[in-house]
């Protein structure tokens, strides 16, 4: 024991030798990994077609927003695992997912299940399975490649930028853990956003589906991200302008939800009725802007008013009468504003009367548009606000008379409640 | 050690075996109801501890070693701490399979730890070197961070957890959960751990003992529902709940992986967890073969839990034969032999002068420490001598007239 | 005695020759005396009014007048000069060397010798010591002379129970060392193991107070001082003050206390002349400089050695564009940094003044800018390395230790990445609670905890609630201050009143339990059971 104590420090310093020849081959060089931020994953035949968004570092910059260019590299192979290190060859540097922050799907994916494709990011210890999962109408691939010309930080934080879209309700912000839960759970309903950029010309010509309201969300799409073609995987500097073929790419705002039901694709909420009255029931969703048609018969009447709701919240409780199951949904808005009244008067302030009469505008106009919803994820199979979960966490005995989901579904009733706190105008 | 110091390494010990991979064993059967086998186990535990008191009480001069010279008493004996031995040792295994499992699967992947072990080897071995006095001033010193950072993994892992997916109770499975209690027993020999820290400290009080105790294992058990809670049907698939709980919680904050930091810092009560529990072990294979020296003993120990691990523990199949179907039984009867005999010797020993010193002061008073040089500087203060004290209190004095 | 063997002989034959010791022989009535001293140590002024003048004037007035003496001569040259200083007997040669060569002139008759001492050396002024500068507070300072330290230190301390015991070591340079403790405040046990070490001391020479602090200490292998040092008196004032031994050297500025805790060096003397407030976030702050000192370089290299995937993106895509092109590993570039940093450290202590705007120069452009142009480091291991290097300082008595252990942890991090700073810290940790100073754990109060030495430990509490000594270092007194006399004393009135009404109880308890059983002992009786 004594010679022990008296080594004790020798014993350390041969501990920290023989590790330190072993350690030289075994640390992993950075400058010699290539930092994989997205990935896209479209089907091709049997192969999974894999485009990995990767960052190219610029030697000797200072700033972060010029220290690197986003670069694209496409592989496939039979096995998304496989498709995913070979990524790897064709970079000539092994890939580094541990900053992956979203992965698109494409439109291939949908005609199986998804989370069986999605197996190997939940068994993969790298990526991490706080990724955001966004699908594409078309190819993924063509969608990754447009995030090029966002802006910088844009392009390669989509996670970021949707969750602050979610807070907007202007999309969602589902990470992959939380929709294979989902998908695995008991309501095995998962809602996803679609991840779709267009250009100004485009943007502009499809604007008008769809979007009679402004969202305020929308104008987070994109505000640098000058030149630099959205198709080319070779090309270096994407905020320095090379050419006239690039064109700046802006998120498109209120893009449809889609709808999965135990991992398989079910449809869409396409309408703005039906994505906004999804968002009044997302609790991550505060604020939003609401287009009203005034009901009021006089100054008002048929006025278009733009109501600006900054705080809001929602509480779901499913209860059962005369043996079927009813959702209420109450909607709380605790904090709104008028933001502008189209009527050839100008209307400085609202009488008491006017509102009323606009808080009880608003209130339909919330009821109608979460029913919208409803309607549309039932008529899809969709239980979109979990009430067969609810049923089963709260009501295990209620829940266990009905034979199955579908059966619950069918009989499923909806219920909303809106209360506005504060208007103000 | 002191009271403070004891119930510190107690929550640390605690609460460290119990979030590294257990969770995920247990939910594989159990599934939303996993936090049930914890809260089970406390009330199992708290009975016990209440007896643990009993014989710390009784017992506090009394040990195994002398209690009969008789030859079948003695091979018992040898057994049964030999059998204790090997219960610690299994204890170091599991918080030393744990912390290399979670460096070497999550936060590395690429190094060869038959190398890299050997540092964490040195460093289970060196704290089980300095004892169980220097180990319990490491976890007080280290008790603040250590609180904290299983604090603040709390609440990430809270933000994002569903609550509510622990509901229904009505779906419990009683059978289950009795499986599991049997299973996984090796992870809950609290009682024991109470009964051999106890026997290192002077001033532990049943009720605080019980109180932290209960505090530890109702947070281990709100760790597992949130555990549940974010990763639902994925949880089997989790290496180790500790470093994932807060992993969803860092969406979109672009500070990097920041949680890890207080990963680390959780993980340092594990590893001086493991010093401790390597440190009960030796003591009882030195009471076993008191031939054997201390440091050859602990030499033999680490590097059995080191070449256990590297080269038994690599494949998950054994990992799990090992600690639940081969060990659980063996250390069970182990532990209950030990804890029910020491139990029915307080029951029967007679009181010896003095009654021991385990009497559970109201103050937590400073220990006795030595330096090589044999040289005694603090004493403890007895309730007499703080009587004594508060008699001679006279203001023109300035101060307590201590007598030594 | 023959005329070889008068003392004053053979101190001549010894001394006068080669070691610069000046003899004076005088004569009186047959009688022959001499006087040695050493120009260079005396007080000149105080030695020629004092001393040889009156000699002189003695010696001529007896040879005038040539008569007998009513007292022996060595008694009237003795009245003669006690008005002086204090005079000492001395017999033993060895005795007469010591004093000749610690600044006394010596007086030497035929078989004994009157010692004057008259130490005049040149000594520095007392001035402000470079390592413990404060914006307030006192700005004195140790110096070289023992008698100018205790004087320091008396000034501050008007009191009889402070004890000086003064012991020579060195058998060469016979250096002066005083004990100096607080009698009722210091601890016993402390004092008797400092006063034993003390006198195992057998060596040449004692050049400056480190060398009885590497005696002092139990451990050969010290890595971890185990014994205080300041070169103020306050300091050294408020260390005595709660129990510590302290200890002088003649020759040193620098004054040693025991025992000696972790805390005394995140403290310091501007703590207690400032708000409590303020005092603790300094405190904090420098715990805080102290481990990002050590742990910077080894954090970055781990995190970019091992643990990339902590980096948030955006910093390792910084990173990234940064490291390209580096021809060496991170740890060795962290490494060349370090080496680099030291050299500069190093070369500026020792530059002349005229010559450190040059190095300044060198250092920030040469490293700063053209290295980094070139390749060879890149910006963020330079800022990091700076930024330790600068907070190395933040706790001035901790710098030997703090660089040293940095390129440990730079070392560990880079082979083993953050998993082995982890370790490295629970081993190093470990080995801090297992060391003591004098019986004293090294980091106490905080490990053990002692609640009421918290006062001044991280959080400065204000002087009015800083009632007692720590706990660590009193003996029986521990009373600093009373906060109100009468509060004090109904407190402790109450508490043994509430005891004695418990143990009356439990006494009346007891008697009925007695009674009880004699009640039942005489029913028994009385059945004839």
């Amino acid at each position: 024991m004594r010679k022990i104590k008296k080594h004790i420090g020798l014993i350390l310093i041969l501990v920290i030798v023989i590790a330190f020849p072993t350690s030289l081959s075994n640390q992993i060089k950075i400058n010699m990994r290539v930092i994989v931020t997205g990935i896209a994953v479209d089907k091709e035949d049997k192969n999974f077609v894999v485009t990995a968004q990767i960052m190219k570092p610029s030697p000797g910059v200072k700033s972060s927003s010029e220290s690197a260019t986003i670069d694209y590299i496409t592989d496939k192979s039979e096995t998304l695992a496989g498709a995913i290190s070979k990524l790897s060859f064709k970079a000539g540097k092994t890939s580094a997912f541990s900053h992956t922050n979203f992965v698109i799907l494409g439109k291939d994916m949908l005609n199986e299940d998804v989370t069986e494709s999605l197996d190997y990011f939940i068994r993969d210890k790298i990526i991490k399975n706080s990724a955001l999962v966004l699908f594409a109408e078309e190819k993924a691939s063509d969608e990754i490649k447009k995030t090029k010309n966002t802006d910088h930080s844009v392009g390669i934080g989509l996670q970021k930028v949707f969750l602050f879209k979610e807070h907007e309700s202007d999309g969602v912000m589902r990470t992959m853990m939380e929709f294979l839960n989902e998908n695995q759970g008991i309501s095995k309903t998962s809602v996803v956003s679609v991840l779709s950029l267009k250009s100004n010309e485009e943007s502009s010509s499809g604007s008008s589906e769809g979007s009679g309201s402004s969202s305020s969300g929308s104008s987070s799409g994109g505000s640098g991200g000058e030149g630099g073609s959205g198709e080319s995987s070779g090309s270096s500097g994407s905020s320095s302008g090379s050419g006239g073929e690039s064109q700046n790419q802006y998120f498109e705002q209120q893009s449809p939800l889609m709808l999965f039901v135990g991992g398989r694709y079910a449809g869409k909420l396409e309408t703005e009725n039906e994505i906004s009255g999804f968002m009044f029931t997302n609790k991550e969703s505060k604020a939003i802007d609401v287009m009203v048609v005034a009901t009021e018969k006089e100054r008002l009447a048929g006025s278009k008013v733009e109501i600006n709701i900054k705080n809001m919240g929602c509480s779901k409780k499913l209860t059962f009468e005369d043996g079927a199951p009813v959702i209420n949904i109450k909607v709380k808005i605790y904090n709104a504003e008028i933001n502008e009244i189209l009527n050839p008067e100008i209307i400085a302030l609202l009488t008491e009367n006017e509102y009323k009469q606009m808080k009880i505008d608003l209130e339909n106009e919330i009821k109608k548009r979460v029913s919208a919803c409803f309607e549309k994820s039932k008529a899809q199979g969709a239980d979109i606000f979990e009430a067969y979960e609810k049923a089963y966490r709260f009501n295990n005995k209620k829940f266990n008379e009905f034979a199955s989901r579908e059966d619950f579904l069918k009989q499923l009733k909806l219920n909303v409640d809106v209360e506005v706190r504060k208007l103000d105008y | 050690m002191s009271a403070r110091q004891f119930y510190i390494i107690l929550f640390v010990m605690v609460v460290s075996l119990k979030v590294q991979k257990l969770p995920s064993l247990i939910s594989n059967s159990l599934e939303k109801d996993t936090y049930v086998v914890v809260l089970a186990f406390l009330l199992i535990n708290l009975i016990l501890i209440c007896l643990a008191f009993f014989i710390l009480k009784k017992t506090k001069n009394f040990s195994l070693e002398n209690s009969s010279n008789n030859l079948f008493l003695k091979t018992i004996k040898t057994v049964l701490q030999l059998g204790v031995a090997v219960y610690f040792l299994s204890q170091a295994l599991l918080l030393y399979e744990s912390i290399q499992n979670l460096f070497s699967h999550v936060l590395f992947y690429e190094l060869p730890w038959t190398m890299f072990s050997l540092m964490l080897a040195f460093a289970v071995f060196y704290l089980a070197y300095t004892g169980i006095k220097n180990i319990s001033l490491g976890v007080e010193l280290y008790a603040g961070i250590i609180i904290a950072a299983y604090i603040v993994i709390s609440i990430f892992g809270g933000t994002k957890t569903d609550f509510a997916s622990v509901l229904p109770f009505s779906t419990l499975d009683v059978k289950s959960i009795f499986e599991a209690v049997a299973d996984y027993n090796i992870w809950f020999g609290d009682f024991f751990l109470i009964l051999c820290l106890g026997k290192h400290t002077t001033h532990a009080k049943l009720k605080w003992t019980a109180l932290v105790y209960t505090v530890a294992m109702l947070f281990v058990s709100l760790l597992y529902i949130e555990f549940y809670g974010i990763y639902k049907g994925y949880t089997p698939m989790k290496p180790s709940l500790i470093s994932v709980l807060s992993e969803q919680s860092m969406l979109g904050v672009n500070i990097g992986r920041i949680d890890w930091f207080f990963i680390l810092f959780a993980e340092i009560g594990t590893i001086l967890s493991a010093g401790a529990c390597l440190y009960f072990s030796k003591q009882s294979l030195c009471s076993a073969f008191p031939k054997l020296k201390s440091g050859k003993a602990l030499v033999i120990l680490t590097g059995v839990i080191y070449f256990v691990d590297i080269f038994y523990l690599v494949d998950i199949f054994k990992q799990e034969e090992l600690f639940s179907k081969v060990l659980p039984i063996p250390m069970l009867i182990v532990k209950l032999s030990s804890f029910f005999i020491l139990f029915f010797v307080a029951i029967f020993k007679k009181k010896t002068n003095g009654g021991g010193e385990f009497r559970g002061y109201s103050k937590a008073n400073i220990e006795v420490l030595k330096n090589e040089n044999a040289f005694k500087v603090l004493k403890l203060k007895s309730p007499k001598n703080v009587m004594q004290n508060l008699k001679n209190l006279t203001p023109q004095s300035g101060g307590e007239k201590c007598e030594k | 005695m023959t005329k070889n063997n008068f003392l004053f002989d053979q101190v001549s034959n010894k001394f006068v020759k080669e070691n610069k010791v000046t003899e004076t022989k005088f004569s009186v009535c047959d009688e022959n005396f001499s006087l040695f001293y050493i120009e260079s140590l005396i007080n000149k002024t105080l030695f020629t009014s004092g001393l040889l003048l009156p000699l002189e004037k003695f010696v001529k007035q007896n040879q005038e007048q040539n008569q007998q003496f009513d007292k022996p001569l060595f008694e009237m040259v003795k009245d003669l000069i006690v008005a002086v200083s204090s005079v000492e007997e001395v017999t033993d040669e060895n005795e007469i060397e010591n004093k000749i060569f610690s600044g006394s002139a010596c007086i030497v008759f035929k078989d004994k010798a009157l010692a004057v001492p008259l130490f005049g050396a040149e000594k520095r002024s007392i001035q402000e010591p470079p390592t413990a500068r404060v914006v307030k507070g006192p700005r004195e300072g140790f110096v070289e002379d023992l008698a100018s330290n205790i004087g320091l230190i008396r000034k501050r301390l008007k009191t009889a129970n402070l004890k000086i015991k003064d012991m020579t070591i060195g058998r060469q340079s016979k250096t002066q060392i005083a004990i100096i403790y607080l009698e009722g405040i210091v601890k016993k046990e402390v004092l008797k193991e400092v006063e034993r070490r003390l006198s195992l001391i057998d060596i040449d020479a004692i050049v400056d107070s480190y060398y009885i602090e590497s005696f002092l200490e139990s451990d050969k292998l010290k890595f971890f001082r185990r014994v205080g040092n300041t070169e103020k008196p306050d300091i050294f004032c408020s260390k005595i003050l709660e129990g510590r031994v302290g200890i002088v050297v003649d020759g040193s500025p620098v004054a040693l206390s025991v025992p000696f805790v972790l805390l005394e060096d995140l403290q310091s003397p501007e703590d207690y002349y400032t708000v409590p407030a303020q005092a603790t976030f300094v405190r904090f702050m420098r715990f805080c400089g102290l481990i990002l000192a050590i742990l910077i370089p080894g954090v970055y290299v781990a995190l970019q050695s091992f643990n990339y995937r902590i980096l948030p993106i955006n910093f390792l895509i910084t990173l990234l564009s940064s490291i390209e092109g580096l021809s060496v590993p991170p740890l060795i570039e962290i490494l060349m940094v370090l080496l680099l940093f030291e050299v500069i450290t190093e070369a500026s202590i020792q530059m002349p003044n005229s010559l450190g705007m040059a190095l300044s120069i060198i250092g920030a452009l040469a490293l700063g800018n053209t290295a980094v142009d070139a390749g060879i480091i890149s910006p963020p291991s330079v800022v990091l390395v700076a930024i330790s290097s600068v907070a190395i300082y933040i706790v001035p008595d901790q710098i030997a230790e703090t660089r040293l252990l940095r390129i440990l942890f730079t070392l560990i991090g880079g082979i083993i990445g953050l998993y082995g700073i982890i370790t490295a810290l629970i081993i190093l940790t470990t080995y801090l609670t297992s060391i003591t100073s004098f019986g004293v754990p090294y980091l106490a109060p905080f490990a053990p905890h002692i609640k009421g030495d918290q006062k001044d430990a991280f959080i400065k509490k204000p002087l009015q609630e800083m009632n007692k000594r720590p706990i660590l270092f009193s003996g029986k007194n521990t009373t600093r201050q009373t906060e109100d006399f009468e509060s004090d004393k109904n407190a402790a009135e109450e508490k043994l009143a509430k005891i004695s009404e418990k143990s009356i109880k439990n006494s009346e308890k007891t008697e009925k339990n007695q009674e009880k059983l004699q009640k039942s002992k005489n029913h028994k009786g009385e059945q004839g059971l």
